[in-house]
C-alpha cells in the first residue's frame, strides 16, 4: 500500500498528460452524450433575445482571438443563427486586434450558411440593411462612448471598406441608444467596460458570453442585474446551442456541445485524482508524524 | 477544399504538435514553434494597428483626405504629442513625453471617474445593499453576500491590528476569499480544459477530416 501511495504521489507528469489526453479523446471519438441541463444565466441571456421584435438590432461585440474560439467563436454562431431567425438586425464590431477577421468569418458563415441541401438558410438577408461588420478600432472606451455618440463617426468605413453613412441601416439607428441589445462575446476583460461605458449610460441592456477564466469574477454583475445573462466558457455556449437548437439548425451536433463529454470526463479525472492525492498525501503526513517505535 | 486551405490546415496541425511537443519536456521544435507563434503574432498585431489606427486615423485624414474633405491639420498636434512619447528612448529629449502622458492620465481619469462611480461602484453598492427577500432563498443568500463583503472588506483594513473581533471577522473574510479563488480556479481549469478539446476537435475534424475527405 506504501509503495502504491508512493508511486502515484510521486508520478511523472506526463502520465497524467496522457491520462488527460485519453479523457478528451475517446468522448470525442466515441460521444455518450451525457445530459446537461442549461442554467439560469444562459436562460436569461437567451429569453432576452427572443423577447426582441423583429427589426431590433442587437450590437454584438466579438472581443475575443483565436486562443478561444472553442469557448467564443461556438457562442457566436449560436447567438447569430438566433437573431437571423427571429429577424433580428445585427451591428457587429470588435475592440480586439485578433477579433477584426473572427468576427469577420462568424457573421460571414451564419449569415450565408447553407442547410444539407445547399439552400441558404436565411436567403433575404442583406448586408448593410440587415446586418453589417464594422470591424476592429483602437480605443477601447474611447469607441463604447464614441458609438454613443454616432456610430457612423466613430466608424466611417466598415470592415472592408465600405462608407458606413451610405449602409441603410445606418439611416435609422445613428447610435448605441438606438439597438435594443448589447451582447459582448468576449475573453478580455471588456464586459466590464460595456457595463459602465455603454450599457448603464445609454440604458441598453447587456448580456455577456466570457470565457470560463472570467466567469467567476462577472457574476457580481450578474447578480446586480448589470448584465442580464452570463453565457460562462464552453459550457455556458454549449447550453446556449441546446436553447438555440443549433443542432436542428446545422444538421449536426455543434462544436460545444460535442466537446461537453469530454469535458466532464477531464473534469471527473481531475477531480478524482484531486481526491486520492490529497487522501495519500494526508496520510503519509500522519505517518511521518508518528513517533517511531523504540524497541 | 482549396489547396490555401488545406495548406493552411496542414501548417496548423504541425504547429499544434510542436507546441504540444512540450509537455514531453522542453525542445528545439517547441521553441521554433513558439518564436513563429511570437513573430506572427507581433506581424499580425503591428498590420492591424497600422491600418486601423496609425494610417487611418493619423495619415489618411492629412495626406489622402476623402473626396470633398479637406485636410485634417489640427491631426498635427496629437501627431507631435504623439511622436513625444516615442522621444522617452532619447535620455535628453525625454522630459517631452510627460506633457503627452499629462494629456492622456488627465483625459483618462476625467473620463473613467463619473462613468466608473455612476456606473460600476454605485450600481454593486445598491446590489450589495438590496433588501431580503422575496423568498427566503433569496433573503439567505442576500445574507450571506453582505457578510462575505463586509468580513473581506475589513480583512483588508490594514489600519486597526488584525486582533481581536476584527481578527476575527478578517478570518472569516479569508474563508471567503479562499471560496472565491476555489472557484475562479475551477473556472481555470475549465477554460484550459475546453481549449485543449478546441484543439482536439481541429486535429480530428479538420486536420484528420481534411486527409479522409
Amino acid at each position: 500500500m506504501d509503495r502504491l501511495a508512493s508511486i502515484i504521489l510521486n508520478l511523472d507528469r506526463r502520465i497524467i498528460y496522457f491520462i488527460v489526453f485519453l479523457c478528451v479523446l475517446i468522448p470525442l471519438l466515441h460521444p455518450l452524450q451525457l445530459p446537461f441541463t442549461p442554467t439560469q444565466e444562459v436562460r436569461d441571456a437567451f429569453n432576452d433575445i427572443e423577447a426582441l421584435e423583429p427589426g431590433n438590432v442587437v450590437m454584438i461585440s466579438c472581443d475575443f482571438g483565436p486562443s478561444t474560439i472553442p469557448e467564443n467563436y461556438t457562442m457566436l454562431q449560436a447567438l447569430l443563427h438566433q437573431c437571423f431567425r427571429k429577424d433580428l438586425r445585427v451591428i457587429a464590431l470588435t475592440l480586439v486586434p485578433a477579433g477584426a477577421a473572427l468576427g469577420s468569418r462568424g457573421l460571414r458563415e451564419a449569415a450565408e450558411f447553407e442547410d444539407t441541401q445547399g439552400n441558404r438558410l436565411y436567403p433575404d438577408l442583406e448586408y448593410g440593411r440587415d446586418y453589417v461588420y464594422l470591424g476592429y478600432k483602437p480605443g477601447g472606451t474611447a469607441v463604447m462612448l464614441s458609438i454613443g455618440q454616432s456610430f457612423t463617426d466613430a466608424f466611417p468605413r466598415d470592415h472592408e471598406n465600405r462608407v458606413t453613412s451610405d449602409l441603410p441601416i445606418f439611416k435609422e439607428i445613428t447610435a448605441l441608444a438606438d439597438c435594443s441589445y448589447i451582447f459582448d462575446v468576449a475573453s478580455v476583460g471588456y464586459p466590464e467596460y460595456w457595463v459602465s461605458y455603454a450599457s448603464e449610460r445609454e440604458n441598453v441592456p447587456l448580456s455577456v458570453n466570457c470565457t470560463a477564466v472570467s466567469a467567476a469574477q462577472y457574476y457580481p454583475y450578474y447578480a446586480s442585474r448589470q448584465f442580464r445573462g452570463l453565457v460562462g466558457g464552453m459550457k455556458g455556449a454549449a447550453e446556449y446551442e441546446d436553447l438555440v437548437g443549433m443542432e436542428a439548425i446545422i444538421g449536426r451536433i455543434p462544436d460545444a456541445t460535442k466537446g461537453m463529454d469530454a469535458q466532464s470526463a477531464v473534469h471527473l479525472f481531475i477531480v478524482l485524482a484531486i481526491i486520492i492525492a490529497n487522501i495519500l498525501y494526508i496520510r503519509q503526513g500522519r505517518q511521518e508524524q508518528r513517533p517511531e517505535v523504540i524497541s | 477544399m482549396s489547396v490555401a486551405t488545406l495548406l493552411g490546415i496542414w501548417i496548423a496541425a504541425a504547429l499544434t504538435f510542436m507546441i504540444f511537443s512540450f509537455l514531453y519536456k522542453d525542445n528545439p521544435v517547441y521553441k521554433l514553434g513558439e518564436h513563429i507563434f511570437l513573430g506572427i503574432s507581433l506581424g499580425y498585431g503591428w498590420c492591424i494597428y497600422y491600418w486601423n489606427d496609425i494610417f487611418s486615423n493619423a495619415i489618411a485624414p492629412l495626406v489622402y483626405p476623402e473626396e470633398g474633405d479637406a485636410r485634417n491639420w489640427i491631426l498635427i498636434i496629437p501627431i507631435v504629442l504623439g511622436a513625444f512619447i516615442l522621444l522617452r528612448v532619447i535620455p535628453r529629449f525625454a522630459w517631452l513625453s510627460r506633457y503627452s502622458f499629462a494629456l492622456l492620465i488627465a483625459g483618462y481619469a476625467g473620463l473613467a471617474v463619473p462613468n466608473e462611480i455612476a456606473g460600476r461602484f454605485l450600481p454593486q453598492l445598491v446590489a450589495t445593499m438590496a433588501p431580503f427577500g422575496p423568498t427566503w432563498v433569496h433573503a439567505v443568500t442576500q445574507l450571506v453576500l453582505l457578510v462575505g463583503v463586509f468580513c473581506t472588506v475589513v480583512f483588508f483594513f490594514f489600519s486597526l491590528e488584525h486582533r481581536g473581533a476584527v481578527g476575527q471577522i478578517g478570518r472569516v473574510g479569508v474563508v471567503f476569499i479562499m471560496v472565491a479563488f476555489g472557484a475562479a480556479f475551477g473556472y481555470t481549469v475549465m477554460a484550459r480544459v475546453s481549449l485543449l478539446i478546441g484543439r482536439f476537435q481541429f486535429l480530428l475534424y479538420d486536420w484528420i477530416g481534411s486527409m479522409t475527405g
